[in-house]
């Protein structure tokens, strides 16, 4: 069954038929996010959301892109959204997941077992400033950047979802990566230790 | 090959793009250049961060989540306290605390333990030492 055959039978009140479209695209989804929050329960929340802002505009999707652009377009706009919100609302958020949160970053990349503690530490370091340096990205070269590396899509595919021409994207991916080549290298003169 | 072309052309290097010849001169000088070679390494642990990340499997609850959180809404069960007004609700929350622990901290005691201590103890004088016999009934 096609996407738009689901959809026509989920808008005719089978919303039970909505289950496989989320089975189909959870993992683009919440990989998208994952790009754009670096947390994996930030990530999966705001998977959720997406999936619940899709199923109630579910009436507005008239098929003229594929629905996986449409569904992109929603989740870029919601990870842009969830980090536009105040710091005091992020801090009463974390405050609420008192259950001593942690990110993923012990994960990875992998770490020998016999690697020095020092190391390990110097590594975590790195591997949080390099989600911040991503994270402070301007926004469409954050997307841009997202889309092509957690996503693997085309230029053509990117500027679809982003609704802009190949050379905008392929411009907003050459600043992108000059930027984050810029940031590194400046953290790469002060920080002489081992990455 | 200078630091600043070397540094243009590392992506298209990690990303094996280069021209044989080009990629030769950028090794030569990742060996004798130690700003290039950092530059390189965090490059390298950028793009593994994010292939880690992208690698990384979705809750596969996440549909039944869903479906149980459109289930939720459908019903017309809302939560009780809109998502908007949980921080707030939170922060009077915590003000109040405070507030009465202010207040109950300041209410005054003294006088009641005063009326209620014993003589025997009220001649004690804190900065010696007392007799044992002072407190006896003996």
């Amino acid at each position: 069954m096609t996407d738009n055959e689901l959809i026509k039978e989920i808008l005719l009140g089978d919303k039970e038929k909505f289950r496989f479209i989320v089975e189909k695209y959870q993992q683009m989804v919440f990989r998208t996010c994952m790009g754009f929050v670096h947390d994996r329960d930030d990530a999966e929340d705001l998977a959720q959301d997406v999936f619940i802002q899709a199923y109630q505009s579910l009436s507005r999707f008239k098929g003229e892109s594929a629905f996986s652009t449409w569904l992109y377009r929603i989740g870029v706009n919601a990870s842009l959204n969830k980090l536009r919100e105040s710091p005091l609302k992020i801090m009463m958020q974390k405050f609420e997941k008192i259950t001593g949160h942690k990110t993923e970053i012990e994960s990875y990349p992998p770490v020998a077992d016999t690697e020095d503690p020092e190391n390990i530490l110097i590594r975590q370091e790195h591997i949080e400033w390099i989600q911040r340096t991503l994270g402070s990205l301007p926004e469409n070269q954050k997307t841009a950047i997202v889309l092509s590396k957690y996503d693997d899509l085309s230029q053509k595919e990117i500027a679809e979802i982003m609704n802009t021409t190949e050379g905008a994207v392929e411009a907003l991916l050459q600043r992108a990566k000059k930027n984050l080549r810029e940031k590194l290298s400046g953290k790469g003169k002060n920080k002489s230790g081992n990455p | 090959m200078n630091c600043q072309l070397c540094k243009k052309e590392l992506d298209s290097y990690i990303e094996g793009k280069l021209s044989d010849d080009l990629k030769n001169q950028i090794e030569a000088h990742l060996l004798i250049c130690s700003d290039c070679k950092d530059a390189y390494r965090l490059q390298i642990l950028a793009d593994r961060v994010m292939a880690a990340e992208k690698e990384l499997e979705v809750n596969p609850f996440l549909a039944t989540r869903v479906m149980a959180e459109i289930e939720t809404r459908e019903s017309g069960t809302v939560r009780s306290i809109p998502n908007v007004l949980r921080p707030v609700l939170i922060t009077i929350s915590m003000g109040t605390a405070v507030f009465l622990g202010v207040i109950m901290g300041s209410i005054p005691q003294y006088k009641k333990i005063r009326e209620t201590i014993p003589v025997e103890l009220a001649l004690i004088d804190d900065t010696r030492i007392e007799s044992i016999d002072l407190l006896s009934n003996e």
